[in-house]
């Protein structure tokens, strides 16, 4: 058995993530491990910016790869696997904003202190002064508080083309909006970023 | 100020690199004329540098494996099929209903009397269409469980209508019989093969 994984093992790699869903398609879970591997880290992060939120999206993510293998058989031969697990993504983030605007609970302060402090350590660079790590986190924590009060079809888009990279035909199919609708969405949440920023932009460079 | 509005609708593009070579040579100079429109860009691109250099999470260890254990339980779930729980069955009601069923049986025992037979009941009753019956202008002569003759309506240019009297008719049966024209005693129906075609016809003596 371990030989044999052993032999398949450069053939799963070598796949195209299209190749690897359609096993999938067919109940191959050493498919769908690899899949898994391949995007878990973007479609967290994707989530976890979105929500600014870092404990829900590793369940959200968990469910957005759930769906994938749910619903492999639905999967459209032909059609980019990344767009089709962005538009889960996407679709899960922006109903739990839905949910949390719902409950009024919104934003937790101490879950995006907690957010900021885990991702500082873990990149903090050891030649950097205290004073320059303390900077960087007041910057990076404002940057994803600014993010977390763009509204929330803005916010998608901005994510998705600025953190994820996306281009914008392929937000375009993710969020199911003409490509025209997705450039003036991504144009204003960059207003708004800047707008927000501006005034720690300019006080870091006085500085 | 117009040239300064149309630099910052393309900065977003500038930024992207999705403008076209004369779109950025443009800006470019602009910018150097306008130091307004440049700043403008400077703090548009720093708040997307910013935002760009964010640090990416990390992802548990265990996450795959989570995965995997959450996926198999929601497609054993997604392709099970649900079975509803089987139910005792309640005697009272049973018995209830089984004791309704004797008395409607005395009953109907008692009205009919013992002399009555199955058949009797069955003459009285119409005989029912099995399906796949052909339509009303094909069915012409539908032989009743009665002996009485029975004249046709929808028959038309029919000399007689004949009832058959070789079958026991006591069973609940019906016959669907083509139609028959007597002519000096004798019966015989038109032909259905096409035109051209030479075939054997049905003729029926009584």
């Amino acid at each position: 058995m371990d030989s044999e994984r052993d032999s398949q093992s450069p053939q799963i790699v070598s796949l195209s993530d299209e190749d690897l869903m359609a096993r999938v398609a067919e109940d191959d879970e050493r498919a769908f491990t690899e899949l898994v591997g391949r995007f878990r880290a973007r479609v967290t992060n994707l989530i976890s910016r979105v929500l600014n939120d870092r404990e829900s999206s590793d369940d959200l993510a968990q469910e957005v790869f759930v769906r994938v293998f749910v619903h492999r058989r639905n999967y459209r031969t032909g059609s980019k696997f990344s767009t089709w697990v962005f538009t889960i993504a996407a679709n899960l983030a922006k109903n739990e904003i839905r949910r949390r605007v719902r409950r009024r609970n919104w934003f937790s302060l101490d879950a995006l202190t907690e957010v900021f402090s885990d991702s500082i350590i873990q990149l903090a660079d050891p030649t950097e002064g205290r004073e320059q790590v303390l900077e960087r986190e007041q910057l990076q924590g404002a940057v994803g508080q600014a993010i977390a009060t763009v509204p929330e079809k803005y916010r998608l888009a901005l994510v998705l083309r600025d953190i994820e990279g996306l281009s914008y035909e392929e937000i375009a199919e993710v969020l199911g909006v003409p490509g025209g609708t997705v450039r003036s969405r991504i144009n204003r949440a960059r207003s708004m970023l800047k707008r927000k920023l501006q005034p720690l932009l300019r006080k870091q460079d006085g500085s | 100020m117009n040239r300064c509005h149309q630099a910052a609708g393309i900065f977003g593009a500038y930024w992207d690199r999705e403008t076209t070579v004369a779109e950025r040579d443009w800006l470019e100079g602009h910018f150097k004329t306008c130091p307004r429109c440049h700043s403008e860009y400077e703090q548009l691109a720093a708040t997307l540098s910013a935002v760009t250099e964010l640090p990416r999470h990390e992802v548990r260890p265990d996450f795959t494996q989570r995965v995997l254990v959450a996926a198999r339980a929601a497609s054993a779930v997604a392709d099970s099929i649900r079975v509803p729980p089987q139910r005792s069955v309640p005697w009272v009601p049973v018995a209830a209903t089984a004791a309704l069923l004797l008395v409607v049986g005395v009953s109907y025992f008692n009205v009919l009397g013992p002399h009555s037979a199955p058949g009797e009941l069955a003459r009285n009753q119409s005989t029912s269409t099995p399906s796949g019956v052909p339509s009303s202008s094909q069915v012409v002569a539908s032989v009743p469980l009665s002996h009485e003759p029975v004249a046709d309506p929808r028959v038309t240019g029919v000399v007689a209508v004949v009832t058959d009297s070789l079958f026991d008719h006591t069973a609940d049966v019906e016959f669907m019989l083509e139609p028959v024209q007597l002519r000096r005693g004798r019966a015989h129906t038109g032909s259905r093969l096409p035109d051209g075609v030479q075939g054997d016809q049905v003729v029926i003596t009584f």
